[in-house]
């Protein structure tokens, strides 16, 4: 019984922290109870100044307030309350009082019950539900005048006619409250996956940071320690020279390395929260200051991509023009295509496409095993629900990226 | 004559180490591979005494690379060379079977001498180096394997000083021996324990807590 379990959390919980009350929720809540409450109580005061007498009254007072109760405790105890307020309307049909507008704040609760218990708890839901639409019908044949109902028979029919349409009502409010749930819970998966997504976004940065560092300095200054000391100790006057001349021509390269890094690194640090194709255009502009002669093309029509899809789009243009720059031949040019394609129906997606130059050197060796970029190109693709194909075909290193338009 | 293999994918680094070594009257560079794979077929080929070997190469990384030699020509020495002191693949190099290993930016002195010290075998390359580098990366096993339940009491203390990278000179001062005779006791406990060289011992004493530290 979870209502049993909940009163177990309720007696443990005794200390300062009550994780099962959150203020502002409360605070929602009464304002909801009130406008229920108040919206419902005109037709009832209505009703009230019409017919009846001082205990009807008093029982519509406390109809009342026991919905605005139930409302309150909707969110930590749906389940109580739809139980309280079913036994208080079995108690209403038994004093053959008049029907209240009032009653249908039980809607609300109903809803909760569907949005805020768990599945046994709906279950439950669903079976006061039952009972409740039940008491309905018997009020309507017992207080109102319907056809011919004295018989025993005539009266079961009428009942079981005019059940369906109270059940029918309920059920609609718990489905409803459970189809909200359903959504919220993965409404909140999907703002987590996001997270840790960026967050291995940032580490997987670092790690790539690290690597390069490594690969420029440790390298460049293990040739230049070698090749001086070589230097040093060899007879050869014209190997000192030769010596002498690669030490110059490394660091000059690794110097050359090193202030491409930098600016990464600083691009990295600027005010560039987020990653997203819409900054395409500046990401491409401080390619072409460190060197890169990028030409870039828009085609087909705009579409709006998903975050995760946006970002990793983003990243692999990054990957795609770095490596242009680190690895490609520099004296041609890179030529990146955006193109949105729209389908009917909001479909549809987005194609990048970076080409450039590889140094004839490689071409001829043919495409390399992938580095850890490529690799990481691949992989962050599919996390965002693309596909991303890599390769070099006749001399051009081809990436291409595509990610599918979803619900944004 | 030691001959000398260079294993490195960087060849301006290569022909830096191969001046140095050339430069020696008793050193000759025997081959230059840019790979593992390269470098186990040279070491075939060309039976080298001592072979440099770096980490992290394309097609076949050292660590490879010295398993197999090792494993073809138990003669041949392998030296890693590497980028930082305290470097994983390193450890796992001289698990493989290496003999020691030394920085890139190690003092051209130091390369020369770690070169003969591996090829004369009876020392152990950068022992403190060593020692850090197994602390750090060294999977500590604590039961002593059976073997050395059958070492003298007299070769475990052996053992030990040699655990710690002393060298046979400084054994035989700090037990009152002779050189010869710490020489025979070492290569009895060698043979006993069935390890390589003297880098496998030190290997060895980490693995198996052995060392005598209290960690």
């Amino acid at each position: 019984m979870p209502t049993a379990i909940q009163h177990a959390e309720a007696g443990s919980t005794a200390g300062p922290a009550r994780p099962w009350i959150d203020r502002s929720a409360l605070r929602a809540d009464g304002i909801l109870a009130a406008v229920t409450v108040g919206m419902l109580a005109i037709p009832s005061l209505l009703l009230m100044v019409v017919m009846v007498d001082g205990a009807q009254w008093l029982l519509s007072l406390v109809v009342t307030l026991a919905i605005a109760g139930a409302i309150l405790l909707r969110r930590t105890r749906p389940v109580l309350a739809l139980g309280g307020l079913t036994l208080l309307a079995a108690g209403h049909v038994a004093l053959h009082a008049w029907m209240f507008p009032v009653w249908f704040g039980v809607l609300v609760v109903l809803y909760s019950v569907g949005r805020f218990s768990r599945w046994p708890g709906r279950l439950i839901g669903f079976g006061l539900a039952l009972i409740a639409s039940l008491l309905a019908a018997y009020w309507f044949v017992v207080e109102t005048s319907i056809g011919p109902v004295d018989t025993g028979l005539g009266m079961l029919s009428a009942i079981s006619l005019l059940w369906i349409p109270p059940m029918l009502l309920f059920s609609v409010a718990i489905l409803t409250g459970w189809g909200v749930a359903a959504v919220a819970r993965s409404t909140a998966a999907t703002e987590v996956a996001q997270v840790s997504l960026r967050r291995a976004d940032q580490e997987e940065e670092r790690a790539a940071l690290a690597r390069d560092m490594h690969d420029v300095v440790a390298h460049s200054l293990a040739v230049v320690i070698a090749q001086a000391n070589g230097a040093r100790y060899t007879a050869d006057p014209a190997a000192k020279d030769a010596s002498l001349e690669s030490i110059a021509g490394t660091a000059k390269e690794a110097l050359g390395d090193v202030r491409l890094l930098l600016a990464q690194l600083r691009h990295r640090e600027a005010p560039d929260p987020v990653a997203s194709l819409a900054g395409a255009d500046a990401l491409i502009e401080r390619m072409r200051e460190a060197g890169l002669d990028v030409r870039l093309e828009r085609a087909g029509v705009p579409v709006p991509l998903p975050r995760t899809a946006d970002i990793a789009a983003y990243r692999i243009l990054q990957e795609a023009l770095t490596n242009a720059l680190r690895h490609g031949d520099r004296g041609q040019p890179v030529l990146v295509r955006l193109r949105g394609v729209g389908l009917p129906g909001g479909t549809g997606g987005i194609v990048v496409d970076v080409h450039n130059r590889v140094l004839p050197s490689l071409g001829q060796q043919g495409p390399g095993q992938p580095g850890h970029g490529v690799r990481g190109m691949h992989e962050r693709a599919r996390l965002a629900g693309g596909e991303a194909w890599t390769g070099i075909e006749q001399g051009w290193f081809r990436v291409r990226a595509a990610f599918p338009a979803g619900l944004t | 004559m030691i001959r000398v293999l260079i294993v490195d994918d960087q060849a301006l680094f290569r022909g830096g180490i191969r001046m140095l070594v050339e430069s020696q009257p008793d050193m000759t560079c025997v081959g230059e591979a840019a790979d593992g794979a390269q470098g186990v077929r040279l070491a075939e080929e060309q039976q080298p005494d001592v072979v440099l070997m770096d980490v992290r190469m394309p097609v076949l990384d050292g660590i490879g690379a010295t398993a197999r030699i090792v494993q073809a020509r138990p003669a041949s020495r392998v030296l890693v060379l590497t980028t930082f002191d305290l470097d994983e693949a390193a450890a796992r190099a001289i698990r493989a079977g290496a003999s020691g290993f030394i920085l890139k930016d190690a003092e051209p002195e130091l390369v020369l001498a770690s070169i003969r010290t591996v090829h004369a075998g009876n020392e152990v390359v950068a022992a403190s180096a060593t020692r850090e580098l197994f602390k750090a990366f060294g999977t500590q096993r604590r039961t002593a394997p059976a073997a050395f339940a059958a070492l003298t009491d007299r070769e475990r203390q052996i053992f030990g000083l040699a655990a710690k990278g002393l060298s046979n000179t400084e054994i035989a001062r700090s037990e009152f021996v002779s050189e010869a005779t710490v020489k025979t006791h070492v290569s009895r406990i060698l043979t006993k324990l069935g390890l390589r060289d003297r880098v496998q011992l030190v290997v060895f004493a980490y693995e198996h807590g052995l060392t005598g530290e209290q960690r």
